[in-house]
């Protein structure tokens, strides 16, 4: 029987354990770009060579994407991708500051990744500092060095690496449909990806009313130039007015935040005609309507806490939602049993309410209420994260 | 001539990345001695960037460096509507913007103890 090949992906969020991977740590839930900026700004210096710190953001990707594909930490039983702790991963730091110059080349880099020729999975890239600590992998310091002998970037990989690598670019991110087109998009440019990025730009001007209004006519005229170059101002990004990866994938991330905290506030204005008293102990095995409100609540949350994890609404209480409530437990000092009790249902509907005052108050715009209303598909049935135009 | 570098910051709330305006973005020295700068997020969300004196550029690009090679600085990010988010240790160097990325949380004015701070500790590079 043939073997089925399973193509790398990006994923659209990670979920890093704050701890080795035993302890009793919390786990937080980032967008797979910003753990990348996050990573880079904690392991490396900005005012290294450029081509320094590219090589050294490839091998940071690469080695994230290989505890992904090959599921390294949950075919062990754990909860999550990957940790935070040098003893096992890479260096995060929750919280802290990333630096301008890492922060637009990551946007550019995130979903390319080194791998071995004629292998599929991403390089399980090892890297030290190589000055207190060597090892069979990249050195830290050694790749700013050659980046001052002139090496460029690939050349830094293969110096450490091999020959033997090769580089793939634009990879498929999960959870998003349409993928960068692989060219950059620009003035004068006809067509559906036009269409998607005006659509796409007029929602999140909702919110960011700098970015002009555009219209949905499928042409990059100049007021779609304008209101990308606004958008690209707002985020750090090179403010050229063409949609390339970098751009491309800032606007799907923002519009598909968005159109998700729309469905769930959609969702939520549905579940308002039902209790929300507490029915009684919801745990793993349980079906139905409770679970269903749980799940909903928790979705919520997961909004506003990146220590909550994303969970779908589909009234079954299986291994994920079991995750979240313990995540949940966890981020207010909550026994974790991953058991909802009568507290536990109080914590949530407690901490859903403090949140919930958000999602009521943000613009979702005309274009989204009437796409949420008018879709069938969406009335009262299961809301997956990542639903989305891209 | 004095060596700087660049704080600025870009506020908002959910991964929908809401900005939030009016939010007070103060920096501190990192003995907390003095402030910095501070500045108040516009409707994007963000501010303008603050200067920051740092220790020279080239002692981050070799080994070795006897001090570190950038500044430490607090940030302190709050809005009456949101729990403050601090960052203990922010790292500057000279020539480079650092940016602080806060995702803020509305208060839950129903639990025991509301009034809480999101702290964050930035610890060196392992180089």
């Amino acid at each position: 029987m043939p073997e089925t090949i399973v193509t790398p992906y990006v994923p659209s969020y990670i979920t890093v354990h704050l701890g080795a991977p035993d302890s009793n740590a919390e786990n937080v839930t980032v967008s797979f770009p910003d753990y990348i900026k996050n990573v880079a700004s904690s392991e490396i210096y900005p005012t290294w060579n450029e081509a320094a710190i590219i090589a050294n953001i490839y091998a940071q990707i690469s080695f994230a994407l290989n505890r992904v594909y090959t599921a390294f930490y949950p075919s062990q039983g754990y909860d999550f991708d990957i940790t935070s702790s040098t003893a096992y991963d890479q260096k995060f730091i929750r919280g802290r500051n990333i630096f301008s110059n890492i922060d637009q080349l990551v946007d550019g880099l995130f979903n390319s990744y080194i791998r071995r020729v004629g292998f599929i999975e991403p390089l399980a890239a090892k890297y030290c500092n190589g000055t207190t600590v060597t090892c069979n992998g990249l050195s830290q310091w050694g790749s700013e060095q050659l980046a001052r002998q002139g090496y460029n970037s690939i050349d830094i990989l293969k110096y450490y690496y091999g020959d033997n690598i090769e580089i793939v670019t634009n990879a498929p991110v999960r959870e998003f449909a349409e993928s960068y087109p692989g060219t950059p998009i620009r003035l004068g440019d006809t067509g559906d990806a036009v269409i998607a990025i005006q659509r796409s730009l007029n929602e999140i001007s909702n919110n960011y009313p700098r970015i002009p209004k555009v219209a949905v006519d499928g042409i990059f005229g100049e007021s779609t130039e304008n209101a990308v170059k606004t958008l690209q101002s707002i985020f750090n990004l090179t403010p050229d007015g063409v949609v390339g990866l970098a751009t491309w994938y800032k606007i799907v991330y923002l519009y598909v935040g968005i159109r998700r905290l729309a469905e769930l506030n959609s969702r939520g204005q549905q579940l308002r005609g039902i209790s929300f008293e507490y029915p009684n102990v919801v745990a793993i095995g349980d079906r139905g309507e409770k679970v269903t409100i749980a799940q909903f609540l928790l979705s919520v949350i997961a909004e506003f806490y990146d220590t909550v994890p994303f969970v779908e609404i589909d009234g079954i209480f299986g291994q994920s939602t079991q995750n979240a409530v313990k995540e949940f437990q966890r981020t207010f000092d909550l026994p974790v049993t991953g058991v909802i009790t009568q507290s536990v249902w109080n914590a949530m509907y407690d901490v859903f309410v403090s949140v919930d005052n958000e999602l009521t108050t943000i613009d979702y715009g005309t274009q989204l209420d009437n796409l949420l209303n008018g879709n069938s598909q969406n009335q009262g049935n299961n809301i997956s994260y990542g639903d989305s135009d891209f | 001539m004095a060596e700087f570098g660049y704080f600025t910051a870009r506020v908002y709330t959910s991964k929908g990345e809401i900005p939030v305006s009016n939010a007070s973005v103060v920096i501190e020295s990192y003995d907390m001695s003095s402030i910095l700068g501070a500045r108040v997020t516009d409707q994007d969300g963000k501010i303008t960037p603050i200067i920051i004196n740092t220790p020279k550029r080239s002692e981050s690009q070799s080994p070795g460096a006897q001090e570190a090679p950038f500044a430490s600085v607090n940030v302190r990010i709050s809005h009456p509507r949101y729990y403050t988010y601090y960052i203990r240790n922010a790292q500057v160097f000279e020539g480079e913007t650092s940016m602080a990325d806060a995702e803020l949380i509305p208060i839950d004015y129903s639990a025991d103890y509301p009034f809480k701070a999101f702290d964050f500790n930035v610890t060196p590079q392992n180089l």
